[in-house]
């Protein structure tokens, strides 16, 4: 699976206005929803902070990768975004968050869910890329970073 | 987790303080800075002076930011406009607001998803009210409470002299052989909540915490040496709002309830409403009046008036003139320690049943219930074991569970298991956990689900 099947140029926030774990949430799923019509922005943050009560996404090394199911969609879609200044994400290693991926899957998705959030907890776990990702200077720059990953998959 | 606590009262500040024992990053806001000062200085959290009902102070106490709003002040009018401008304003994800008017919660749809959106409203003196009626419905026992809608009872029955199972080791008890659907999660003893073992033995003094189905209750009751015979005859002194809900619920279980209450007025509003009471006017710390009505033959003698000092007085007599267990309703938390040494069989704080049901919303996991025990040094929870949490497909014994907690009731498709080591709980589950205070964060973890839970 190619990140950039999952992700648009429009869906990537370079630095994050939100200062809380709640307002990251909420600004990615405004991002999300202005991408695509089918997507509702409350019952979005609803599944994505019901899902982290179950147990943080900030799954360490500044990245929290937040994911729920929507039944309104219909193909698997990703928004990305950055915070310099980090965010607390309640992350297992108690460090503050930079590197947001968020995805959310069909109510129905038998599997592809699961295959991006493997392929994106695997890319994400480079430092290498992490740190390509921190360094884009823009928009397009962390776009290539990922087109350039994609080819070599 | 961030928490806005509205309301510095006995109830805000009790949660304010556990609250932030927990780290939760706690804000409370109170119009009084006298009463504010008191939850600086004691608990060395942010505070904010002003309205909880005013935009501009909520901002000031950071509620964009905020994950919680817990409105609590004495005003139910305050409370929901609080929780009105955290939907409307900052989208905030909990709210909870303390409604005493039961018209508001039963009458109208004002709290519901589509108006105010309240995730509890929650009134500190009908939870009160409600674990009273749990006490009465286990005779002897000083705490009860019930899981997986009533199938399952938590109970403490204190082992006085002359209880048969003084000196024997838990392993021992008849009643606890394998099948026998009995477990005791817990003995508080000096004070101080253990977590038993086989070897353990019991002791004079002991207070036994016991999970059970609840057919079995009497069964257990009985091996304590105790008559499971439930009181027939209950006096309640006071008929404000909880006695007369009280009076109100237990006339319909068939017990004789007289109620004593010092105003004529209030005597004869709820003598319209309750059909078999006997309402009484007149003043429950008078020996006479509790002799004409024959206090040496009531099971139970409840003091629910709002005076502390009245409930407390009234309960020491009546417990000297005969009444067999006294149940004091106790607002002061410093009054509580006391209690027990006067004689008092049990004493609650309606602040303890609130604070229960507002950190069942603060804990990580799939929560249906969350019960505190012994004050705040355990807690039972009823949770929903989820797919690829610790807690799934292997057999208990197995866990690496955290010290200081059990899993106490698994509850699958209706049938009610009390686990041995071999069991296993699947995802879908519910299961009741039992846990000391320190494990909590533990069980919180062991119930997490993994990052591939999506």
């Amino acid at each position: 699976m190619k990140i950039l099947d999952i992700l648009d140029e429009e869906s990537i926030i370079t630095e994050l206005k939100s200062k809380s774990k709640k307002e990251a949430i909420e600004e990615m799923a405004v991002v999300a929803a202005k991408n695509d019509d089918s997507v509702n922005i409350e019952t979005l943050v609803e599944v994505l902070i019901e899902r982290e009560k179950l147990g943080s996404t900030g799954i360490g090394d500044g990245v929290a990768i937040p994911h729920g199911k929507l039944s309104s969609i219909e193909n698997v879609m990703a928004v990305f975004a950055r915070s310099e200044e980090g965010i607390d994400f309640d992350s297992m290693d108690g460090k503050n968050a930079h590197l947001f991926f968020l995805l959310i899957a069909p109510e129905d998705s038998a599997g592809s869910h699961l295959k991006a959030l493997a392929r994106v907890s695997r890319l994400m776990n480079d430092p290498k890329f992490r740190l390509s990702l921190m360094e884009a200077k823009s928009r397009e720059e962390v776009y290539r970073t990922f087109a350039d990953e994609d080819a070599k998959y | 987790m961030q928490i806005i606590i509205i309301g510095a009262g006995e109830v805000g500040y009790s949660i304010a303080e556990i609250l932030s024992r927990e780290n939760k990053d706690v804000v409370v806001i109170d119009a009084d800075a006298a009463r504010l000062k008191r939850v600086s200085d004691g608990l060395d959290i942010k505070t904010v002076c002003g309205s909880g009902s005013n935009p501009k102070v909520l901002s000031m106490a950071g509620l964009n930011q905020a994950d919680m709003l817990i409105a609590v002040t004495d005003s139910d009018e305050v409370n929901m406009i609080a929780c009105l401008i955290a939907g409307s304003q900052a989208n905030i994800p909990v709210k909870i607001a303390r409604i005493r008017n039961p018209e508001y919660a039963e009458n109208t749809t004002i709290l519901d998803k589509k108006h105010l959106n309240i995730d509890l409203a929650i009134s500190p003196e009908r939870a009160a009210a409600d674990v009273i009626l749990n006490i009465l419905a286990v005779p002897h026992a000083s705490s009860v409470a019930e899981f997986f809608e009533g199938k399952v009872k938590l109970f403490s029955l204190k082992v006085n002299s002359g209880c048969p199972v003084i000196g024997k080791l838990l392993k021992d008890l008849p009643f606890l052989h394998p099948g026998s659907n009995v477990l005791i999660p817990a003995i508080c003893r000096e004070g101080k909540i253990i977590i038993p073992r086989g070897n353990d033995l019991i002791l004079e003094g002991d207070e036994v915490y016991t999970i059970t189905a609840s057919e079995n209750v009497s069964r257990v009751i009985s091996f304590f040496g105790f008559d499971a015979d439930k009181g027939r005859r209950v006096m309640i002194a006071g008929g404000g709002r909880i006695g007369h809900y009280l009076a109100k619920k237990l006339e319909k279980q068939g017990i004789s309830v007289k109620i004593v209450e010092r105003c004529e007025a209030k005597c004869e509003e709820i003598a319209e409403d309750l059909k078999k009471t006997v309402v009484l006017n007149g003043d429950v710390s008078e020996q006479d009046l509790l002799t004409e009505e024959n206090i040496s033959n009531m099971d139970y003698f409840i003091a629910v008036t709002n005076d502390d000092e009245v409930n407390i007085l009234s309960s020491i007599l009546a417990k000297q003139m005969g009444a067999k267990t006294v149940i004091t309703l106790v607002n002061k938390a410093t009054y509580i320690p006391l209690t027990s040494q006067v004689g008092i069989d049990v004493a609650l704080s309606p602040r303890l049943s609130t604070v229960s049901g507002i950190l069942q919303y603060a804990r990580r996991g799939k929560i249906l219930s969350l019960t505190s025990i012994h004050e705040e040094d355990a807690e039972a929870i009823e949770v929903i074991a989820l797919e690829t949490s610790d807690i799934v497909n292997k057999p208990l014994k197995d866990i690496k569970e955290p010290k200081g907690a059990i899993i106490g009731a698994i509850e699958r498709e209706g049938r009610v298991i009390i686990p041995k080591g071999e069991d296993v709980v699947l995802p879908g589950d519910r299961v009741l956990i039992f846990t000391l205070r320190a494990s909590i964060k533990d069980v919180e973890k062991s119930l997490m689900v993994k990052m591939e839970f999506f």
